[in-house]
């Protein structure tokens, strides 16, 4: 019955993939294409969801943006899990010791930096760019990923089935990788739609100060920006792009959720 | 309705009361009993949990219900509280106190909960809200039920608490649960149970979760209590022996209906059906027990412990005091021979667990020399290969102990890793489908995955883990006491004809004294990390030396009367 | 008690230390000179160097850093490269918006999620936990900025009810101050409150579950009453731990909110010196930002030890 979340949540995603993917072969206008004379049309036939202040195609705009969301938001999301899970992992296998306290230490300290204010400073003093908006947001995610890792390690580690991979003389590094982390899939791949969902915010918030994709690089949160001060003038300059966010993290969302339900044995085993 | 309250204990005529207990007549005329259940059934979200389920229980009395897990019986006790969970449908007529209870609306209902039927739980560690100290969660029951003043409602409280066997002086109101054992939580929570003076008290598996002498002393307690106060017992057990004591009738369930049921002596005497019958011959079971080698108490030992010392570091109680250690296990030593069973019994805390990771070099050893077969165990992490070969372990909790993602093919070949070269392909898989043949399992099971088998099963399969690699010992780490009675005595038979057949040694380790007893040569007994007695199994049973081994045995709830 | 407060306090200190040497680390390898960027590019060598010595670039840096630190203890900041003035005194005068800011927000989030939480949690599967649990899943995934613009378009334009953005100032009064900061709190508190009413129901949801919420009722609690009483205390702890980090969140959702309703809080201070290369001005923002929420998270520690027994007593 949970599982009703799962379908809307991967329909909405996949749309946003598709269109991403499909703006790379073919989008309605050309997005470099500034046509003054057809600025700021509300939506009608020619231009589905209407034109910017240089005329371009929002349609257009909206889909090439989506290429720069997934596309900083899924790396920084790999970065999380790449360097957070064998962190967590590492931490688990050694309880208790200076690599353990070492690892979570390091992520308490990452936790008292407000995320974005820190990926403000980064993108500031490495300059504004999609890659360091990628870096600012992906290092936030390594605390989210080792501490989940750690935490779910951890509890697996007191499981009997891992004192019995010991007693068949296994090390702890094959222990994590045959025994734990088979067991935490689930739960990483869940936090990673989540993670994926922040991203997508975060970019949006990074770019929508300046901070992100430089123009003429479409996307979405500095389309709000430049929505801005025309607000009164066109007010579906700033609601298409917003719904774009709003739909895609919620797709997500609704995904992950999905996910964990249809993914935990528990629930499972009821059906 | 099928048990009738029963004649007083004086008069009682064995074979006219079972009789009567087993046919359809109706209650005697006047002796109205406090609790009826008449036709009780329940589903869950469509799954039917109890069928037809009848009884009786009159003011004064005890009644044993008594069934393996899943067998309804904490279920009949929660349709009694109509506490049942979400989706669960009722029918038929539970009758308490001249009110039909299916009737009541949920505000009528909250006022005979904690007032005139009290309800005691299996969990004492978890019964308890962790953030209330005792005296408002007991207080609580008394300011609901009654209007009294709050200082009038702190008096009858610590009054509760007095009665319940937590003197005021040593138990203030103020403590939180946390800071006590689990026999005293369950005390807390019996005295909840009791603060309003109930006429009917609910027990369900009330020391199940506990220690023997703990269990002892809870027992007591309710016994006298029922003495005292003249309620009405409900005690609700898989334990025979618990019911064996206590009980003035016994119900026996059996997949949510009642198989048998009738006056405690005629049941305990001359049980009538099958399952029954069952359920008795596996409580007493004795497997055959294997003639001693005489030569093999000559021969060196196979397992060598020698003032074994295991400390833990203890978390600093503050900033400025010394970090301490605890001594989980305090100068251990013995010996276990090719093909002997040891057993090895303590109650929970004693240092059992700690002393099976350090033989299996599973954690640092602080000092003392462990061996096997003359190699040295005792560095955590570089645990020799040779000595990993020969020891295996079977643990506790038939659920935990295999990873779920894993088919059981892979599970049972898991130890074959330790081996110098091990099997692979055909070879790998002859041995794996040998195994589980041994353990009474089939060729077939090797491509599902554990969660398709039942508890015994699976305590098999472990079994068959730790033999693969043929070892010289195994470790049993309480490994039959989460299975119900009648699938503890397959798995107990199992491993005494495995040890006839391969010459195994045995190290059994267990809380359970009558499991320790029908299967070891010899026994030890564990206390606060030191080993207080040793000796032949049934020397040490028959004539305890030691005071907490006198005790021990002493305080076990029997089944023999 | 005493000793889980030097625990926590010790842990603290450590955090600061630590933070402030990361901030400095970063910002001292930003590439450009300020006393250049502040001089134009054809600047005299010795002009520039007076400059830079006026301003403490030519000391080494661990004396800059020792320097900057025991300045902060003190309360003095540095000086502005830009406005040569006191950085405590702009900032002081900054933190007057958006630290009230954060705390309105913060409390009209925790307003809303609390009765929404509970009351979904209490009507499990019904029509009201539906409907709440649809909208706390729309709140996540609305951008806060964008919300902000919505409201300006509906409160401001539309109906006229607020201004669409400055700041009233305090000499104006409690009330104007506190309408000109209303809507930008409405805007970083709705989607807060979503998170935060998922958080508190789940929670609950588990407590329910515990078998101390099962003696509970046996003892003759109503499900309001066990709730209330019982599963309510043990479900905070969670919670707590979210409104925590919420605080940290919306200090720092407030530096973007600031500018849709150009707002002079910090967020546009911070921004102005970045983009004029004003240091020292961007470290000691960045510092006070991370002190307030490791003090806050130092507060929400000493709350769990109120409601749970257990750390009080060092376990």
């Amino acid at each position: 019955m949970k599982l009703r979340s799962l379908l809307p949540g991967a329909v909405l995603v996949l749309v946003v993939l598709i269109a991403a993917l499909l703006s790379f072969l073919w989008t309605p206008f050309d997005v470099t294409d500034l046509d003054i004379r057809n600025k700021l049309k509300t939506p009608d036939g020619a231009h589905l969801l209407g034109t910017d202040h240089f005329g371009r195609d929002i349609l257009s705009m909206l889909m090439v943006g989506a290429r720069t969301s997934i596309a900083v938001a899924l790396v920084a999301v790999g970065i999380g899990m790449g360097v957070g899970v064998p962190l967590g992992l590492a931490a688990a296998s050694r309880r208790g010791s200076w690599l353990d306290e070492f690892i979570m230490r390091g992520n308490d300290l990452v936790f008292a930096f407000p995320s974005l204010l820190i990926a403000i400073m980064i993108t500031a003093v490495f300059g504004p760019g999609a890659v360091n908006a990628i870096i600012a947001i992906g290092i936030f995610n390594i605390p989210v990923f080792a501490r989940l890792t750690r935490g779910a390690a951890l509890s697996l580690w007191t499981r009997e089935f891992i004192m019995a991979a010991r007693v068949a003389g296994k090390n702890s590094v094959r222990i994590s990788v045959e025994h734990i982390l088979p067991n935490i899939m689930n739960l990483l791949l869940v936090q990673g739609t989540i993670q994926f969902s922040l991203g997508i915010l975060a970019e949006a918030a990074l770019s929508y100060v300046g901070l992100g994709a430089q123009p003429p690089i479409p996307s979405w949160g500095r389309m709000l920006a430049d929505s801005q001060t025309l607000i009164t003038l066109a007010p579906h300059l700033a609601i298409f792009p917003g719904l774009a966010i709003v739909l895609t993290v919620l797709g997500l969302n609704l995904l992950g959720d999905g996910l964990r339900d249809w993914l935990d044995p528990r629930l499972r085993r009821e059906r | 309705m099928s048990v009738d309250s029963g004649p007083p204990l004086g008069d009682r005529q064995p074979a006219s009361d079972h009789q009567r207990a087993n046919s359809v007549l109706p209650n005697r005329v006047g002796a109205l009993p406090l609790l009826a259940l008449e036709k009780v059934s329940l589903s869950i979200h469509d799954t039917p949990i109890l069928h037809d389920i009848s009884l009786t229980l009159a003011t004064g009395k005890t009644l044993g219900v008594i069934g393996e897990s899943g067998s309804g019986k904490s279920m009949t006790a929660l349709s009694i509280m109509q506490l049942l969970p979400r989706g669960a449908k009722l029918s038929g007529c539970i009758r308490f106190d001249n009110q039909t209870l299916t009737d009541l609306d949920e505000a009528a209902l909250c006022e005979l909960r904690g007032s005139d039927i009290g309800m005691i739980f299996q969990e004492p560690m978890t019964a308890l809200n962790p953030v209330k100290n005792i005296g408002d969660q007991v207080s609580e029951s008394i300011r609901l039920h009654r209007t009294v003043s709050r200082d009038e409602a702190q008096r009858l409280t610590r009054e509760t608490l007095e009665r319940v066997g937590l003197p005021n002086d040593e138990f203030p109101l103020a403590r939180y649960p946390h800071e006590l054992s689990g026999g005293q939580r369950q005390r807390v929570v019996i005295a909840i149970a009791i603060a309003c003076k109930p006429k009917l008290l609910i027990a369900d598996e009330p020391t199940t979760a506990l220690d023997v002498t703990t269990q002892a002393g809870i027992l007591d307690l309710l016994r006298s209590l029922q003495a005292t106060e003249g309620l009405a017992l409900m005690l609700i057990t898989h334990d025979l022996a618990v019911v064996a004591d206590m009980a003035d009738d016994v119900v026996i369930m059996r997949q949510g209906r009642i198989v048998e049921s009738g006056p405690r002596d005629c049941i305990f005497k001359a049980p009538q059906h099958e399952y029954t019958l069952d359920l008795f011959a596996a409580s007493a079971f004795v497997p055959g027990k294997r003639q001693k080698q005489a030569s093999g108490n000559v021969s060196a030992p196979l397992l060598s412990v020698q003032n074994l010392i295991c400390e833990y570091p203890v978390s600093r109680r503050g900033l400025f005091k010394p970090a301490t250690t605890f001594r989980a296990v305090d100068d251990v030593s013995l010996d276990i021979r090719a093909g002997e069973s040891v057993g090895l019994v303590g109650e929970s805390g004693c240092g059992k667990s700690t002393l099976t990771r350090a033989l299996l070099g599973l954690m640092p050893i602080h000092s003392g020399v462990v061996q096997l077969n003359g190699e040295s165990v005792s560095h955590a992490h570089r645990v020799s290969r040779r000595v990993r070969q020969q020891m295996q372990i079977v643990f506790q909790d038939p659920y935990g102990s295999f990873n779920p993602r894993h088919k059981v093919a892979r599970l049972v070949a898991e130890p074959l890793h330790v081996l110098d070269s091990p099997p692979e392909g055909k070879v790998k898989n002859s041995r794996v489908v040998e195994v589980l043949e041994s353990v009474g399992m089939s060729a077939d099971d090797r491509d599902k995955y554990i969660h398709e088998f039942s508890g015994g099963q699976r305590q098999r399969i472990a079994i068959a883990r730790a033999l693969i690699i043929n070892p010289a010992l195994i470790i049993l780490d309480e490994a039959v006491s989460a299975l119900d009675v009648s699938v503890r005595a397959q798995v107990l038979e199992l491993l005494s004809s495995l040890a006839a057949e391969k010459g195994l040694a045995y190290l059994f380790i267990s809380h359970d004294l009558s499991v320790v007893r029908r299967v070891t040569d010899r026994v030890l007994v564990m206390k606060d990390g030191r080993i207080v007695e040793r000796g032949d199994t049934e020397t040490v049973f028959v004539a305890p030396q030691d005071e907490y081994t006198q005790a021990l045995i002493g305080a076990a709830p029997r089944l023999e009367f | 008690m005493l000793d889980y407060l030097f625990r926590r306090i010790g842990s603290l200190l450590a955090t600061l230390l630590v933070a402030s040497l990361i901030v400095f680390v970063v910002i001292e390898v930003v590439p450009g000179d300020p006393a250049s960027y502040m001089l134009g590019m054809n600047a005299e060598a010795d002009t520039l160097a007076a400059l830079r010595s006026e301003l403490g670039l030519d000391r080494a840096k661990p004396q800059r850093y020792l320097e900057w630190v025991s300045g902060m203890l003190r309360g003095d900041f540095g000086r502005s490269y830009t406005y040569r003035t006191p950085v405590a005194d702009m900032v002081s005068d900054r933190l007057w918006i958006s630290l009230p800011l954060t705390l309105y927000a913060l409390t009209l989030s925790t307003l809303i999620a609390f009765p929404a939480g509970i009351l979904a949690a209490s009507r499990r599967g019904g029509v009201v936990d539906t409907v709440v649990m649809a909208f706390t899943q729309l709140g996540i995934a609305i951008p806060n900025f964008w919300f902000a613009m919505l409201l300006v378009l509906l409160f401001a334009i539309k109906l006229g009810w607020f201004s669409a953005g400055g700041f009233a100032g305090w000499d104006a009064g409690a009330f104007a101050a506190m309408k000109s900061l209303t809507l930008p709190a409405v805007a970083l508190a709705l989607p807060q409150a979503a998170i935060l009413a998922r958080v508190m129901r789940s929670s609950l949801l588990d407590v329910l579950g515990e078998d101390y919420l099962r003696t509970a009722r046996a003892k003759g609690l109503s499900r309001r009453q066990a709730l209330l009483n019982h599963a309510l205390r043990n479900a905070l702890i969670p919670v707590l731990t979210i409104i925590g980090l919420q605080f940290s969140f919306m200090l720092a959702g407030a530096i973007i909110i600031e500018n849709v309703f150009f707002l002079p809080g910090l967020g546009r201070l911070i921004f102005q010196s970045i983009a004029q290369r004003d240091l020292i001005v961007v470290e000691s923002v960045v510092m006070l930002l991370v002190f307030a929420v490791v003090v806050v998270t130092f507060f929400v520690d000493l709350t769990y030890a109120w409601v749970d027994p257990r750390l009080r007593h060092g376990r």
